[in-house]
């Protein structure tokens, strides 16, 4: 029997409450994240975090509404308590991203101590709380925070004036921060805000907002010493694809846009068309038309839309392809095309503008979450196979997908770590596949025809064919034809009758591989064969040049250091001048010493690094004093701070068809292992340091005449001067590490053996001193 | 203060570097040792100078016809308590010549703090300390020799040098005469020949006396 009836209070333990906080927020990036959706549902425009070394504290700003007193107890104060649980919208139309009344507790994840100004159209308020309060055995309710009335504003509050970025304090001072808004301070924090963390937060802030879609709301995320241009936080952006695919769901329908972005056939683009079979009304498609898609639910196998409207686009990159397959499907050039992916992440999704974690995250279990991999696998096919699917790669395919608080079978997971798994969730991830499997399709219809046209164009291929199956048929005709001459022998008797048939076959029936056909079919397969082959020579040449330009860079390094050291050096020094002397014409006199330094070093780039500019790497005709000019000139520049004389001649009207940078390769190493010489070890001093080059005329080129007044050769190679000019033969033996790469004299042959010419060294075995060369280019003439 | 001597061929940057440590340091001088064509010029400026501790520039050859690391193995032959450290812009573990231990090698952008950089301070002054170390023990084996010189010259006045005492003996005087630390003489009374000829001079001039006086 029931007496004495009363009610009994549920009690939440402090501590407890605290942690559930922390279980909902439990990383810093996490804790970021809550903090920014609080500013923009706030309907803020601006957000600032910045991290203050010397203060050691965090300053967060937003210029949203901020938070009148009853809001602040009745929703900021009440765990759980949200009010954007029940109203989405925001009064500035925003929808609101949070929800579960928790992400205050973001706040005691990054720091013990927290302070909080708060300005609303009723004044300011300022609220402070010492997380560790929530410590120890305490009921909920015992706990509290301080609240002020202030008139302090966001700028004062946030003591923006005293900052030690003072780029950013100005940047900052000149915001819309004059009326509402929100300010933090967190003190006691419990990461180390290293760059490693700030990079870490900037790269998650980057992903945080898709690309190009909001453009009222401004981060910017900096600490004491980021410049003002990189504390704006710009959403990673896509500038180049193969495909885009943009798509929206709309009640049961959902429409799909394909844009192709891949191909470009030139000027053949309609004998292509023609040829290869495709429809002329996809001409449009390839020239910036997005082709257009309607499908409903039904029509993609689903029996409803279980989520509601969402939209997202998705971009296909080839991260690499080979030559044959960019001549075979006339690919635009991806050449240095990065994988995105890494970048950018892949497909990820979007809540109402902010990055729902982890899906698309690089290095994520969840990054290929559409087990585009796997599917991949199932059916590994060539984008030209005539039968086979081809799939795209989870590597290959960047995009994202928004969808909203609106939408229904979707909710957050309860860790805030991605979407509860349901029917929701997975329709959407169907959807999507949809959207794939059509681009996919749209892909490989034009590879398929574009594969099949290279096999029917490549007319030699056919010819080929085709004679290697006549050869096959006289073959076993011959085969046969043996076969009953030996039965005939056999069988005497049978002779006449069997020969009849056979022997009496009509010429035109036999097999017959015409000589003048296989001749000219060999022709152009040795064509052809030279032509691959000379474009392998080039590929060779480049790769040559690239490593010539890391050998020479490498022989001139302790130059190229000194000068670097020295710019630091001299910069340092007008620093210490100013700081410490307070000597003006000192540092200026440093100052100008460093630009001068900055020059030379300009002219070592010059020689080096630049020898492989693009403009270099055109094989066309050259005047050579012309095109020598400018560059012999640094040399004399960098060679006179050492004392050492450059000297050149030249004749007028030599014109001769090269790459510049294989001559300008070849006079570098030269005048590289003039210099090891001249550094050499020997306990004695030279009278002189002087390099002589001329260039003489000759039938169809020219004579490249080299001296220096150096060392000479060392006796392992005086009287077999030609061996140093084999690879790995290194006459450097300064003890310093410049040992030589053994390169340098193999390059200069090798060019000169290129263009048809030659190397003479045998003058060094007579010359008691110094160094001498005759290269001939265009011609054995030496 | 700490005398520290300072040789390149192209010391531009020496001007940096002595304001760096004067501004830093003030019981540390860095001293240019210039006008030198040879090694036995660099020596004679090292005693000239009172040099406690030396920097060297490594790559030098094609001035002076020989690096860094050969002049410290010069200088060491004839002062071995003098430490000395090579100086290099490309990184120090490339000078493959063995001539000088990988711990007396530095960059020359040990002298670069990079605008008051903390690591790069403490290096340098790390540095500096090691440069101190290294004079103050260069002072203290100076004391102890001068100790064995006064040893050996009492031995040689009393004619118990053997020759091996009396070379020596003549390294100990050069070294510690040109750093002030006993008188300088000239050389040709230092031999034992010298000794000698004064002795038989002496003996001629008692004999001429002993003569006189009959």
């Amino acid at each position: 029997m029931r007496h004495n009836e009363r009610d009994i209070q549920f009690n939440v333990d402090a501590y407890t409450a605290k942690l559930i906080g922390r279980e909902n927020v439990s990383k810093l990036e996490g804790a970021v994240l809550e903090i920014v959706k609080n500013a923009y549902d706030a309907d803020s425009n601006a957000f600032c975090l910045y991290y203050s070394k010397s203060h050691n504290c965090i300053y967060i700003i937003d210029n949203g509404t901020g938070m009148e007193e009853r809001t602040l107890r009745e929703h900021w104060m009440t765990i759980g308590n949200s009010s954007k649980k029940t109203s989405f919208k925001t009064v500035g139309n925003r929808t609101q991203t949070g929800a579960k009344g928790i992400g205050r507790f973001a706040l005691d994840r990054i720091s013990e101590r927290c302070e909080m100004l708060t300005i609303s159209d009723k004044g300011g308020l300022e609220w402070i709380v010492n997380w560790a309060d929530f410590d120890g055995n305490k009921n909920l309710s015992e706990v509290k925070a301080r609240l002020y009335d202030t008139d302090e504003t966001l700028k004062e509050y946030a003591r923006v004036e005293f900052w030690e970025n003072s780029e950013m304090s100005s940047i900052v001072q000149k915001l819309e921060l004059n009326e509402t808004g929100t300010v933090f301070r967190l003190f006691d924090l419990h990461d180390d805000w290293n760059s490693e963390t700030m990079a870490k937060l900037r790269n998650h802030l980057e992903n945080l907002l898709p690309p190009d879609v909001i453009d009222d709301f401004v981060i910017y995320f900096f600490d004491d010493e980021t410049p003002a241009d990189a504390a704006r936080i710009v959403s990673a952006n896509i500038d180049s694809y193969d495909y885009k695919m943009s798509f929206e769901v709309e009640e049961e329908q959902l429409r799909i846009h394909i844009l192709r972005n891949e191909f470009d056939f030139g000027n053949q683009e309609e004998i292509v068309f023609q040829e290869a079979g495709i429809d002329m009304k996809e001409m449009p498609y390839f020239h910036g038309e997005a082709k257009p898609l309607k499908f409903t639910f039904n029509e993609i196998g689903e029996k409803a839309n279980l989520i509601g409207n969402y939209n997202g686009v998705l971009y296909f990159n080839k991260i690499s392809a080979t030559e044959k397959d960019t001549a075979k499907f006339y690919y635009k050039d991806i050449k240095g095309r990065k994988n995105l992916t890494k970048e950018f992440g892949g497909v990820k999704l979007y809540r109402d503008h902010f990055r729902v974690r982890p899906y698309g995250e690089y290095g994520d279990n969840d990054f290929d979450w559409l087990e585009l991999s796997a599917r991949r696998n199932r059916s590994p096919a060539g984008l030209g196979h005539a039968t086979g699917q081809w799939r795209v790669g989870s590597e290959q395919l960047v995009g994202l997908v928004n969808i909203s608080r609106e939408n229904n079978n979707l909710e957050d997971a309860a860790n805030r770590n991605g979407i509860q798994e349901g029917p929701g969730f997975e329709q959407l991830k169907r959807v999507l596949i949809t959207v794939i499997n059509e681009f996919e399709h749209d892909r490989q219809v034009i590879g398929r025809k574009l594969a099949a046209y290279a096999k029917v164009k490549d007319k030699l291929q056919a010819e080929l064919e085709r004679l290697r199956q006549l050869a096959e048929e006289r073959k076993r005709w011959e085969e046969e034809h043996a076969n009953c001459q030996k039965d005939t022998q056999d069988t005497p008797e049978k002779d006449t009758e069997g020969n009849e048939d056979d022997n009496h076959k009509s010429t035109d029936e036999i097999p017959v591989v015409d000589p003048k056909e296989v001749l000219a079919l060999i022709d152009s397969m040795q064509e052809r064969q030279e032509q691959e082959l000379q474009e392998l020579q080039d590929e060779n040449k480049m790769l040559q040049t690239l490593a010539t330009t890391g050998i020479i860079t490498n022989m001139f390094m302790h130059e190229i250091r000194t000068l670097t050291n020295n710019i630091g050096l001299e910069l340092d020094s007008a620093y210490e001048a100013i700081k410490y002397d307070r000597n003006m014409e000192d540092a200026f006199e440093n100052i100008k010493q460093a630009i001068v330094f900055k020059r030379h070093f300009a002219s070592w780039f010059r020689v080096t690094i630049e020898s492989v500019r693009k403009d270099k790497r055109q094989r066309r005709m050259y005047n050579i004093k012309e095109m020598l000019g400018d560059y012999i000139n640094t040399w004399k520049n960098i060679l006179d701070k050492d004392d050492i004389k450059l000297n050149m001649e030249c004749d007028d009207n030599i014109s001769f068809k090269c790459f510049p940078f294989d001559i300008e390769n070849v006079i570098s190493n030269l005048i590289s292992n003039s210099l090891a010489s001249f550094e050499r070890e020997t306990e004695k001093v030279l009278d002189k340091k002087e390099i002589n080059i001329s260039l003489k005329k000759a039938e169809d080129g020219f004579i490249l005449y080299y001296e220096d007044t150096g060392w000479g050769l060392t006796p392992k190679y005086k009287d077999r001067p030609e061996v140093i000019t084999e690879a790995f033969e290194s006459d450097k033996c300064t003890g310093d590490n410049e040992e030589g790469t053994g390169m340098g004299m193999w390059i200069v042959r090798k060019t000169a053996l290129e263009y048809e010419g030659d190397i003479d060294l045998t003058d060094n075995k007579t010359i008691e001193r110094g160094f001498k060369a005759k290269i001939s280019f265009g011609g054995k003439y030496v | 203060m700490y005398r520290i001597g300072y040789i390149d061929d192209q010391p531009n940057q020496y001007e940096i570097y002595r304001k760096k440590l004067q501004r830093r340091f003030k019981d540390v001088e860095l001293i240019l040792l210039d006008g030198c064509n040879t090694k036995e010029d660099f020596l004679e400026k090292i005693y000239e100078q009172q040099i406690e501790v030396l920097l060297v520039d490594y790559k030098m050859a094609g001035t002076f016809g020989f690096n860094g690391s050969t002049l410290i193995s010069y200088i060491n032959d004839q002062m071995r308590d003098l430490e000395c450290f090579i100086l290099t812009a490309v990184e120090q573990e490339n000078i493959k010549d063995g001539l000088v231990a990988s711990r007396d090698r530095r960059s020359k952008t040990i002298f670069d703090t990079e605008g008051d950089d903390e690591q790069r301070v403490n290096e340098l002054n790390e540095f500096v300390e090691i440069l101190k170390d290294s004079a103050t023990v260069f002072r203290k084996r100076r004391e102890e020799k001068k100790e064995k010189y006064l040893k050996l010259l009492e031995m040689r006045k009393s004619g118990q040098l053997s020759l091996q005492d009396e070379e020596e003996y003549l390294r100990l005087y050069k070294v510690l005469s040109s750093y002030g630390m006993i008188e300088k003489l000239p050389e040709s009374i230092l031999t034992s020949k010298f000794d000698e000829d004064l002795k038989g001079l002496l003996e001629l001039g008692e004999a001429i006396l002993k003569k006189y006086k009959e």
